[in-house]
């Protein structure tokens, strides 16, 4: 039987409320409150008991400090002569037990209580909060950003999902956290007019949700990564976890090591920030150096190679013998969609003009949800407006029925001249199909698909 | 409207002020609390703190000696001025209820 329970820390620092009545159940369950970590509460095994604990906020104490300071055991020694013993601390935030039946509550003014609960706040989580908020928005934006140039593309990345779902996670948790302080601040301070002390707003469930959100979506990128990402990515993506990892591990570790050593709270300070600033630049000098030396080799390749013969190839819709052919084909897949790209031509140094053998590049988008196909469609039919203004052309709308589609467009210069290039809507997947330039020079300048290649192409690529 | 930063003094600050009449100690003021209002008030621990440390910024009592981690206050002349302010205010509103309801009423 294991006497160390640990938890996940999802509560809020000033969830006062939620916080000791936690305690207070795990106590009568047997288990002790040991330690409070920044991310991990331990707990351990004792005699199931009815005690009260009491979460207290001492804005002067530091999570550098390496001992209670003068000011801070005075503190402790008022609280211990009514009964009040620390149970555990992390920095500002003081957890107290008391074994007597009806103790004296440590906070009887709920104003004052109100007052010292701002003074930690702002000094520790609001002034983190604020910091991470900016890193989010920019995150988000730059996410957004990339959204709107190349949305399709964007979303069928399993990096643009998860780096886009984490910036929304996080800016939805900061807020909460500093809207709900804020908003919760304004009550309390109404409440303590009249003498009442205002229970704080427990976000336990929606952190816990949060985190599990973006536990899956980490969990099914690196499995994603790991399937279908090129040397590089595969490469960049693990440095970057293991040096994450390292950062935190290295910057709790050094302030952790400081002050069991005894060393004071300026000192401890600057040597973690120094460690922090340290690893940062480490993992920036790290990225560039493996940069450098992946250039040149076909590690910064970062194309997703498929494997397997495309669905559709150039000898589907044309008596072309491959050999001598290069078929490139690339895709991503999210839960909300896939996007694979063909590109079939002949090599260069084997091309004979004379021949003019046909290229073939074709993009398939497979919707996963419904809900998103209309979007995705007008996406791909307005994707190049800003070329077409520019060389006067545009899509005009094709009977679907030959392509076995449910949309059909073409799209052809203004003056009626093809482009040879297809939009085709099927039940789930939108085909955009570019038939190369050598079609019309081996085929003639009418060349047109047929009614037999549309057919085929409807038949392999239509879903 | 939020009170003016000790312009009225709650029942709490009230007691500390009044135990610190003569010297003492934060723990002094712990047990003289309940013991001069039959148990009827009492003053939690962390509320203390924060109040002595009020009332030290604002110079209503004053540091007199410091053994160990226990330290000891008395009450200033500007904290006498203001507990006096207090109980006429208080003695006020007991005056105000007398001729209200006569003397009969607040036996």
């Amino acid at each position: 039987m294991k006497d160390i329970k640990r938890e996940m820390l999802l509560f809020s620092m000033y969830d006062r409320t939620g916080l000791q009545k936690h305690f207070e159940k795990l106590a009568a369950e047997g288990w002790m409150l040991e330690d409070i970590g920044n991310c991990f509460i331990r707990y351990r095994r004792s005699e199931p008991r009815r005690i009260h604990f009491c979460v207290s906020y001492y804005y002067k104490a530091s999570a550098f400090d390496p001992y209670p300071t003068e000011e801070e055991q005075e503190f402790r020694d008022l609280c211990a002569h009514t009964g009040w013993e620390v149970a555990a601390s992390n920095g500002k935030l003081l957890v107290f037990y008391n074994e007597r039946e009806d103790p004296i509550p440590i906070e009887t003014d709920p104003a004052l209580e109100v007052d010292a609960i701002h003074k930690a706040m702002m000094r520790s989580t609001i002034l983190a909060n604020a910091v991470c908020l900016l890193p989010a928005l920019l995150g988000l934006w730059l996410s957004i950003g990339q959204l709107v140039t190349d949305p399709v593309g964007w979303l069928s990345r399993p990096y643009g999902s998860f780096s886009l779902l984490c910036w929304l996670v996080l800016l939805l948790l900061l807020g909460v956290e500093l809207g709900g302080y804020f908003l919760w601040r304004r009550r309390a301070l109404k409440a303590a007019e009249q003498g009442v002390f205002y229970p704080t707003p427990n976000h336990f469930p929606l952190q816990a949700v949060g985190l599990g959100v973006v536990a899956i979506a980490l969990v099914g990128y690196l499995i994603d990564v790991l399937l279908q990402s090129s040397p590089l990515m595969k490469l960049i993506t693990f440095v970057m976890l293991g040096w994450t990892a390292l950062v935190y591990l290295g910057v709790n570790g050094t302030r952790i090591l400081l002050k069991r050593k005894g060393v004071s709270r300026g000192v401890n300070r600057a040597a973690t920030l120094a460690v922090d600033v340290a690893l940062a630049f480490g993992l920036l000098a790290v990225i560039v150096f493996f940069t450098i030396r992946a250039a040149g080799s076909s590690l910064l390749d970062d194309s997703i190679y498929l494997s397997g013969d495309p669905p559709l190839s150039v000898s589907d819709l044309a008596d072309v013998d491959l050999d001598g052919y290069l078929t490139r084909r690339t895709g991503d897949e999210t839960v909300l969609l896939g996007q694979y790209e063909v590109f079939q031509h002949v090599d260069w140094r084997r091309d004979d003009p004379d021949l003019a053998l046909p290229s073939l590049e074709y993009t398939v988008t497979e919707v996963k949800l419904p809900f998103l196909y209309s979007w995705c469609r007008d996406r791909l039919y307005h994707e190049d407006d800003k070329y077409g203004e520019k060389f006067g052309y545009g899509y005009k709308a094709v009977d679907p029925a030959p392509w076995g589609a449910m949309e059909a467009w073409e799209r052809v210069y203004d003056d009626g001249g093809r482009t040879n290039r297809f939009l085709l809507c099927y039940g789930r997947s939108i085909v955009l199909i570019d038939f190369g330039p050598e079609w019309t020079v081996r085929f003639g300048p009418d060349w047109a698909p047929t009614p037999d290649q549309m057919a085929t192409v409807g038949e392999k690529l239509g879903k | 409207m939020p009170r003016l930063k000790f312009q009225t003094l709650t029942e709490q600050m009230f007691y500390v002020l009044l135990c610190l009449k003569t010297e003492c100690c934060g723990m002094d003021i712990l047990d003289r609390v309940p013991a001069m209002t039959g148990g009827r008030v009492s003053v939690g621990s962390g509320t203390l703190y924060n109040l002595l440390e009020q009332f030290l910024d604002v110079k209503m009592i004053r540091e007199t000696k410091v053994e160990g981690r226990r330290r000891s206050y008395v009450l200033t002349p500007a904290g006498r001025e203001r507990l006096r302010e207090e109980y006429r205010r208080i003695a006020a509103q007991g005056e105000d209820y007398r001729r209200v309801f006569g003397e009969e009423e607040t036996k």
